[in-house]
């Protein structure tokens, strides 16, 4: 009987369902454009950040932003839910940083066969079909941290790479960059560890290679959790300001700090909030017929120090405090 | 925690519903507050009430539900299994490395193969051993994590040809007749689930030993071999999962189960109003729950509410849940 | 080989296994037992014995916290943000009571609204971490003056003598929590629930009143273990707990307290959690490759429990 009852309910629904979808379905037509966003790991400062890119300049130029967080990079699955559905339900356009770069090119390809405008922002999505993107540099990254390290080294010296999580495409990049360019140096030995992107890894990881290896010279970091981690354990080393010198990606209130003090010797800098703007501004171009694909749009990377570090212009990086989303 | 009778006759006093309505709304309760969040949400939430967003989220959903269908037999039966994300992600690589290679279903078979097979040792030191199973499946939660980073070194398998592949990627995104065919391959197995807890043997063995072990043992239940089933079906049901991933994405992504797969499994058949004891609850509920969850979602994400306050959305429905649920824990 | 004296392998297989552990890792690499190491992993020891203790609390009650995590995470962000208000002792009190507030509300949530303990922790688990993020929305929170950074420092970094802060405080409350599981009614009731709820209850005795401790207790060690984790990172992270609750788990259960409640405690949870910490120390300083690691470590975990049941079945 209860059987009966719940089949009989899920009829009713499916039927209701049926009937709102001929008539709820008309999207109203309307003037303003509608783009949705997604990002695989919203809580990482960097998105939040390029949240406000996303934002502000969706509001200057008067577009309907919808903003789609997959929660972490292993929720690929998620992320192509998200993206099925704003192809049934219909947007303007799209703006994709992928969870996993190969994982999502079916879903991409179909994207891209339905004519929707997409544009690949930051985490590449490894389709084939003509794509409009915006990318890092991942191997230039890479390549720049090892420079700097190699040069402060004079090409001696064991160094310590944190690429970050393994499975993303970005982080394989900068690693290949690192060492591509440092095996040139036979006196350079490096090694590699793969570990989430928190402050407490980075430490721990730091803190157990330099008890392996006591005659550590350098630590290169991908992202700011990592560097933070990696400087905490090296300032408790009892090394002096550096003796081991630290390389991270992006600055934040506390790398800041720990460069002007010394712990921390450079950073990869990226204007990702510009980088953003540019997206929003790429997809609005491509949904008004102005820009069609293909298109590769290759942002700039440049080595900040302490001695650069008031000089560089911030406005491409930086969000103003009041903006807490 | 079994909430003893008083609590129950207590709320019986403070709301001062007759007991066969509160017995009522114990058994159907899951069923009708989703029934309720469908309703609200249809009449609230633009887009949410058509056949496309339905079957959008159904499918997606399809994916986890055949980890949930090996959770609902591991709970049911006593246990719980937390392995179920690593197992799905190495099933993942495994059948995306022979997809790489051009057989695609030799990889299917290998998806399966590989998780059952850890299922299977799970089971074996359970049931051999007797040891705990949530120290057991944590064990071979890292096991079969590392495992599945390990063989290429934390790199996605890639190689996947598209071209060639084309049937085995309709596993996970054909449709027949409009109704993707996960869907209907979830709704099938959810069949084959029920009958085999409703309607044979092994089924009821399940129940008798989440109900009480050791009288089950005492009526001549096997442990061991009971177990060992259990743990098998349990990880065969990750393969599955796991190997339509990959003909999802046509890649091998080594932490793919790493995120919600678990908390997902274990939420399902929990909110659904199965006794996380054992003993007592049906698939059907199992399959409520995740629906409610997915749904919930779907419904905040068409809303454009971010998904950090949807987080504590879901929590609170959870919670809500249960409370007025309770009567069903006797 | 019958030896003169009958070890019960049950208590002392998983410590005879630990040491044994710590000669092949020295023997891998001599680096392993330096002190500077053995103090490093002590101080990391220190903190997940704290959030170990505070499951084993739940878990002895025939519970479960799975929000523990969460509280982590929260009270890295709210001890930080006390600190830009407060300062840094007031603003480190007001994070920890935090944590401690949502484990009062999982009491609550389980004693009073008869909610089982998977779900209501469950539904905190969304709740908090819902909660923390979107107040801070995933920023880091790192701008510590320079006075607040030292003093909050040295809760987590400090040493006194050769001895770290972190490991200091864990004595202290591990030798607090033994004796009021061992000899205060309070613990005993704990124990009494894990083994046994309705007979407890038919002897009138206040469960409501103990379960809310139990998971005020459980969150409270958390905060604890986040907070000096915090102070030695100097800086608070939305999402600093994401990684600790399977350990706390596995911590708990590894060290030999039962998840059906009644058996277990202080020694348990330290056990548990040294193994784990000596364990993934040794393995990043013997140059196991990250992959390898986890593997290993799931194969320990199974076998040093099998281990102390298989001795005790022969």
């Amino acid at each position: 009987m209860k059987k009966k009852t719940a089949f009989l309910a899920g009829v009713l629904v499916i039927c209701f369902a049926l009937v709102f979808s001929l008539i709820g379905n008309t999207q109203v037509s309307a003037k303003q454009l509608e783009i949705a966003v997604l990002v695989p790991n919203g809580v990482d400062p960097y998105f939040t950040a390029k949240r406000y890119g996303y934002e502000t300049e969706c509001e200057k130029l008067g577009v309907k932003m919808l903003f789609y967080d997959a929660g972490g990079y292993a929720n690929v699955n998620k992320q192509i839910g998200q993206l099925e559905d704003l192809m049934q339900r219909g947007i303007d356009g799209i703006i994709l940083g992928a969870t996993s770069a190969k994982g999502t090119v079916p879903v991409v390809d179909k994207i891209i066969s339905k004519r929707i405008p997409l544009v690949i922002d930051n985490l590449d999505s490894f389709t084939k079909k003509p794509v409009l993107r915006i990318m890092k540099n991942g191997v230039l990254v890479g390549q720049l941290r090892a420079v700097y390290i190699v040069e402060h080294l004079k090409g001696k010296g064991t160094v310590l790479v944190l690429p970050g999580p393994s499975a993303v495409s970005l982080c394989q990049d900068e690693h290949r960059g690192f060492v591509t360019y440092a095996k040139h140096f036979p006196g350079i030995k490096v090694i590699t560890e793969w570990t989430p992107s928190s402050p407490d890894a980075g430490m721990k990881t730091v803190e157990g290679i330099l008890q392996a290896h006591p005659d550590l010279k350098a630590v290169a970091c991908f992202s700011p959790p990592l560097t933070v981690g990696a400087v905490r354990a090296v300032q408790a080393s009892g090394a002096r300001k550096g003796d081991i010198i630290v390389v991270g990606q992006m600055l934040d209130a506390g790398m800041e700090t720990l460069m002007r003090k010394g712990w921390l010797q450079a950073t990869v800098m990226c204007d990702h909030i510009e980088m953003a703007r540019e997206a929003v501004r790429m997809l609005v171009k491509e949904i008004k017929g102005e820009l069609k694909p293909p298109l590769y749009h290759q942002i700039d990377h440049y080595l900040i120090t302490k001695d650069t570090l008031d000089r560089f212009d911030r406005k491409g990086s930086t969000y103003p405090k009041e903006w807490r989303k | 925690m079994r909430v003893n009778s008083d609590s129950t006759l207590a709320l019986q006093r403070k709301t001062g519903l007759p007991f066969e309505l509160r017995a009522y709304w114990g058994r159907y309760g899951t069923y009708v507050a989703f029934l309720v969040i469908l309703a609200i949400a249809s009449i609230v939430v633009p887009h949410f009430l058509s056949i496309d967003n339905f079957l959008n989220v159904l499918t997606t959903m399809s994916f986890v539900l055949f980890v949930t269908y090996g959770q609902t037999l591991v709970i049911l039966s006593g246990g719980m299994d937390l392995s179920h994300g690593s197992l799905v992600s190495l099933a993942c690589m495994a059948s995306a490395a022979l997809a790489a290679i051009g057989h695609p279903w030799l990889g299917l078979a290998a998806g399966l193969g590989v998780a059952s097979f850890c299922g299977l040792i799970s089971g074996s030191i359970i049931g051999i051993t007797r040891l705990n199973p949530i120290i057991t499946t944590l064990g071979m939660l890292y096991l079969a994590g590392g495992l599945a980073l390990y063989f290429t070194n934390g790199k996605s398998i890639t190689g996947i040809d598209a071209s060639k592949v084309q049937d085995f990627h309709f596993l996970a995104e054909g449709r027949i007749l409009h109704v993707p065919f996960v869907v209907i391959l979830g709704l099938v197995f959810f069949f084959l689930t029920h009958f085999l807890l409703r309607h044979t043997r092994f089924g009821s063995r399940i129940y008798a030993l989440g109900g009480n072990e050791e009288a089950a043992e005492i009526a001549g239940i096997n442990y061991a071999r009971m177990k060992i089933l259990i743990f098998t079906l349990s990880g065969l049901s990750c393969g599955i999962s796991g190997s339509l991933l990959a003909a999802r994405m046509l890649t091998g992504e080594p932490r793919v189960g790493a995120g919600t797969f678990l908390l997902e499994s274990i939420g399902a058949v929990v909110v659904g109003g199965n006794d996380i004891f054992g003993g007592t609850g049906n698939v059907g509920r199992t399959v409520i729950g995740l629906m409610i969850l997915h749904f919930l979602t779907n419904a905040l994400d068409l809303m454009g509410i971010s998904t950090f306050t949807q987080q504590v959305v879901v929590g609170v429905v959870v919670l809500l849940f249960c409370y007025l649920g309770l009567a069903r824990n006797k | 080989m019958k030896l003169p004296v009958r070890i019960d392998w049950s208590k002392f297989g998983l410590p005879a296994a630990f040491f044994v552990m710590l000669i092949i890792f020295t023997v891998i690499n001599p680096a392993f037992f330096s002190a500077r190491n053995m103090i490093q992993t002590t101080r990391q020891g220190a903190i997940l014995f704290l959030i170990v203790s505070g499951q084993t609390f739940a878990l002895l009650a025939r519970g479960i916290d799975l929000s523990q995590g969460s509280v982590m995470s929260l009270v890295s962000i709210a001890t930080i943000s006390s600190i830009y208000v407060l300062g840094a002792y007031a603003g480190s009190i007001a994070g920890i009571l935090f944590g401690a507030m949502c484990g009062f509300i999982n009491g609550v949530l389980i004693a009073f609204l008869g909610i089982p303990p998977i779900l209501a922790t469950l539904g905190m688990l969304f709740v908090v971490s819902g909660v923390e993020l979107v107040y801070t929305g995933g920023v880091t929170l790192t701008n510590l003056s320079d006075i607040d950074q030292g003093r909050l420092f040295w809760f987590g970094g400090g040493m006194i003598g050769p001895v770290p802060v972190p490991v200091i405080f864990a004595i202290i409350i591990g030798f607090l929590l033994y004796y009021i599981l061992k000899y205060t009614l309070f613990g005993r009731r704990i124990y009494l629930i894990g083994t046994n709820a309705d007979a407890s209850s038919l002897a009138g005795l206040p469960i409501k009143r103990v379960i809310v401790l139990v998971y005020t207790v459980s969150a409270l060690l958390a905060s604890l273990g986040a907070f000096f984790l915090t102070a030695r990172l100097s800086m608070g992270f939305p999402q600093l707990g994401e990684a600790w609750l399977v350990l706390a788990i596995g911590g708990a259960v590894l060290g030999g307290t039962s998840v059906f409640g009644g058996k277990g405690g202080v020694w348990e949870a330290l056990l548990g959690s040294l193994v784990i910490v000596f364990l993934d120390n040794g393995l990043i300083v013997s140059g196991v490759s990250t992959f390898a690691r986890e593997a290993i470590i799931g194969v320990v975990i199974i076998v040093a429990c099998l281990g102390s049941v298989i001795k005790k079945r022969v």
